[in-house]
């Protein structure tokens, strides 16, 4: 009996401590260089407006946890590039809709297409990223 | 014997009809795979193949509780752990994969499998996300595929759209 309470002890430890291992490990970083694979979907090394739109209709969805249809400030905040709400937020709602989302985001798109050809290459996604990680 | 007038008459438009009917099975299978992957019965209970396949309006459960009732050519050949597996298949894949990221699901005791791929994410005016999927059912070795749209309901389940 004693042993069986000793067992079970130890295999709730174990269950709590990796637990708390797995919480506390860190977010997954952004890799540009994945991000831009992914989203380049027609495999021409370039992400255009449609790529770039259905990417980020995704993102909304997936940081969209409590699937509401809106970003709360703390969905909003997990998202890589990311800064104010109030950015984003156009009505003052203290939400992000998808359309307020994806205007930002193309507005972020027109910033990082340096050479202005209606395209992200590569080095664009990346220089953008280096340049908001300083 | 002579046949009547009428008797031709009747003959000609039972071979009409029969050599009709072959063309119409022919096109079903060769055109539209949703019609061979099932239709699904029932009052809107219940999720699988026949539901995925968007014959007509169906329900996936989140909890992936089968209650329908699957028909068509694949519909008959999958047994319940099949139907069940598509469509816990079909929740991961609609709730939470990537626009081009598969759910798989593969039956170890008869061989059947399947892979269910969101391939568009939208939402409607009124907030409701849809997504546009495609899915893969194979059997004996033969692949099936359809295309569909499921959109989430305010409870979390998905419905099938077409």
């Amino acid at each position: 009996m004693h042993r069986t309470g000793m067992l079970i002890f130890l295999a709730g430890a174990v269950m709590l401590l990796t637990g708390v291992a797995r919480a506390a490990e860190p977010a997954k970083p952004f890799d540009p260089q994945a991000a831009f694979a992914e989203t380049d979907t027609n495999h021409d090394s370039q992400i255009d407006h449609e790529e770039f739109y259905a990417r980020m209709v995704d993102a909304f969805f997936a940081a969209d946890t409590d699937k509401d249809g809106f970003l709360s400030a703390e969905e909003y905040g997990k998202l890589p590039f990311s800064q104010s709400l109030k950015d984003a937020d156009t009505n003052h709602d203290g939400r992000i809709s998808m359309p307020e989302f994806v205007r930002n985001r193309f507005r972020q798109f027109e910033g990082a297409d340096t050479d202005h050809d209606g395209q992200l290459s590569l080095d664009e996604v990346t220089a953008t990223y280096e340049e908001r990680k300083k | 014997m002579r046949r009547t007038n009428i008797q031709w008459v009747a003959l000609l438009v039972l071979l009409t009809f029969a050599v009709s009917s072959c063309a119409t099975m022919q096109q079903t299978y060769e055109d539209n795979p949703k019609a061979v992957l099932g239709t699904i019965g029932g009052a809107g209970a219940g999720a699988g193949i026949a539901a995925l396949a968007g014959a007509s309006p169906g329900w996936i459960v989140a909890s992936a509780v089968m209650g329908g009732l699957v028909g068509g050519v694949i519909g008959n050949k999958l047994d319940n752990r099949d139907k069940q597996m598509a469509s816990e298949a079909a929740t991961r894949a609609f709730e939470q994969n990537k626009t081009g990221q598969a759910s798989v699901w593969n039956n170890p005791d008869n061989g059947h499998s399947g892979s269910i791929t969101p391939t568009k994410t939208y939402q409607l005016s009124n907030g409701q996300y849809c997504r546009e999927y495609k899915q893969t059912i194979t059997v004996g070795g033969e692949k099936h595929q359809a295309y569909g749209t499921a959109c989430r309901q305010a409870d979390g389940t998905w419905q099938i759209q077409s």
